[in-house]
């Protein structure tokens, strides 16, 4: 038997790290939905495909590279563009025709990204599970019972150094300060010589990249991937990112630590059965006394 | 350049739409080098459309606008903010949840070199000290006169080669109005020219080398500053004369 302490410990380290796959994914609903007020349904199977990119090429470089660390972070970064990219052609060639029309041809837009490639890596991958074959050195920092692995503890940093370096692109440079105006005000920002499409592209490679990230990360993790393994992960980053406020960046940040860390507290009270629940139980009661989340300004719009 | 420029900008019969319905319908005038040429006009006539014509936002649909030489009737908004014409739109338009620097800033968007960015922020906190005290400051959170000035301020980080200002008095106390003229003045004399179109025809008048009147989308009259302040029409519907 684990002690309280021990518990409370094991179960931090899983909120967190869940946090982080909800966290990374929940800042690409958050920043896209702050500049063109989409909610990207397709976003769930960004993380998916990384997942896979990653996979393929994790698997093609394990003969030169090996299949510890050295060839998780080339898989990641390779992850990365490949999807960051994918994210700036849809953004370009099925939501870009669409940013003056109604709202909603954007959404059934999104929900048609989804589907695409959804159904195309189910057909690539004949509907299978495939199982991510890692050499990861075991072990990690044991406290008492508890071992918090290096796989948890590279992960947890992964996902702090990506914040950081987001924060301070977004805080600090001129195009993450035309990010944040562009999500208050188009027009003008036109005036001011910014090309307004190339910045939402911009962040559509952004968000696009963070999920693929989470991708592969969960690969590490939890050892396999499918091609559905991105709608209730999306669907949860995206409660995560109205929680934390959606359109805002700490927000989406906060919301998906935060939902990770509840869950993993509902997990250990009620059992994992009944951690979805939660989770929803969660968004409805923040829609209801805080529709505008933990730290955002705008409400979501009726659809 | 005096010789070829001397025209900055060359309105020439533009037609612009909103939808199906005409905003201009086929209006004409120049800037010159060194003029402050005011627009006036009631609600409606079409000021802020011929404005935003000019720097891209609602492009044309018929007619030619050429600056300082080039034909820009076709590009884009930011491709035109890129040569100088820049377009300090009615209501400020200050981004909010921005810091005054940060606004400023964005106004040098264009530029590549942060070093000279930081260096016209400067400027604009010499001239505009209230800026400067409040640079930390949300855009959100200054009075409509500071705005106005962090507008203006935003507009000059371009470096214009020229000028255009949508009503800049608008909702402010004469005071401050009287300020915002001085200000103006002073850009001009500074060698910026400028198009200002104003609803406070007695502030514009006062400011301005050659006027244009707007009406439902057409110039109905045109003269210079002292001719039009004089003139019983635009005394009538404008300056609020008996
Ligand atoms: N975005 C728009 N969509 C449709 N019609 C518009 C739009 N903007 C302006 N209009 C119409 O075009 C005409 C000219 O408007 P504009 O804003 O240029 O007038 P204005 O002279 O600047 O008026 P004001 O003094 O009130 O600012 C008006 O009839 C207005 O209703
Ligand atoms: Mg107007």
């Amino acid at each position: 038997m684990l002690s309280a302490g021990e518990v409370i410990l094991q179960q931090l380290m899983n909120g967190l790290i869940l946090g982080s796959f909800y966290a990374l994914i929940a800042l690409g609903y958050s920043m896209v939905y702050g500049i063109i007020k989409l909610l990207n349904f397709a976003h769930g199977d960004i993380y998916m495909t990384g997942a896979f990119v990653g996979f393929f090429v994790f698997g093609i470089l394990a003969g030169t590279v090996g299949s510890s660390w050295g060839g998780v972070i080339l898989a990641m970064l390779a992850a990365m563009c490949v999807c960051g990219l994918l994210g700036f052609l849809i953004q370009l060639l099925a939501y870009r025709p669409l940013f003056d029309a109604p709202r909603l041809s954007l959404l059934i837009t999104a929900i048609g990204v989804s589907l695409i490639l959804y159904n195309t890596v189910m057909i690539i991958t004949n509907g299978e599970y495939m199982f991510f074959q890692h050499s990861i050195p075991a072990g990690g920092l044991t406290f008492g019972n508890v071992t918090i692995t290096w796989v948890q503890l590279v992960l947890l940093a992964i996902t702090a150094v990506l914040m950081l370096v987001l924060s301070w692109f977004i805080g600090t440079t001129i195009w993450g300060k035309a990010m944040r105006a562009i999500s208050l005000d188009k027009p003008t920002c036109r005036l001011m010589g910014i090309n307004v499409n190339k910045i939402i592209g911009l962040t559509f490679f952004i968000g696009s990249a963070l999920a693929a990230v989470a991708g592969v990360m969960s690969c590490v993790y939890y050892g396999s991937l499918h091609y559905f393994m991105g709608y209730m992960m999306g669907i949860k980053a995206f409660t995560a990112a109205v929680i934390g406020g959606i359109g805002s960046i700490p927000g989406a940040m906060l919301g998906g630590l935060l939902l990770g860390l509840l869950e993993a507290a509902g997990t250990q009270a009620l059992g994992s059965s009944w951690k979805d629940v939660f989770a929803f139980s969660l968004l409805i009661i923040m829609l209801i006394f805080k529709p505008t989340g933990l730290l955002g300004k705008t409400e979501i719009e009726r659809m | 350049m005096s010789e070829m420029h001397d025209i900055v900008l060359k309105v020439e019969a533009i037609e612009t739409y909103y939808g199906k319905i005409a905003a201009l319908r086929g209006i004409s005038f120049d800037v010159r080098d060194k003029q402050i040429v005011t627009l006036l006009g009631s609600n409606g006539a079409g000021k802020s459309t011929t404005l935003k014509t000019i720097s891209g936002l609602t492009p044309a649909n018929m007619g030619k606008i050429t600056f300082l030489g080039e034909d820009i009737t076709k590009l884009p908004a930011h491709e035109i903010v890129q040569r100088g014409l820049i377009h300090v739109p009615e209501g400020r338009r200050i981004f909010k949840d921005l810091t005054v620097t940060e606004n400023l800033e964005l106004g040098a968007f264009t530029l590549k070199d942060d070093k000279e960015r930081q260096r016209r922020i400067k400027d604009v906190f010499e001239r505009f000290p209230r800026l400067g005290e409040r640079k930390k400051q949300l855009g959100g959170t200054l009075s409509g006169g500071e705005q106005q000035m962090l507008a203006v301020g935003r507009g000059l980080m371009a470096g214009p080669k020229l000028l255009l200002l949508d009503e800049p008095s608008m909702g402010l106390a004469p005071l401050i109005v009287a300020e915002i003229a001085n200000i103006i003045r002073q850009l001009n004399d500074e060698g910026i020219p400028i198009l200002l179109v104003e609803q406070n025809s007695k502030m514009a008048l006062g400011l301005a080398d050659y006027g244009y009147v707007l009406d439902t989308g057409n110039i109905v009259l045109e003269g210079s500053g002292d001719q039009l302040k004089s003139d019983e029409k635009v005394i009538k519907a404008y300056l609020g004369g008996e």
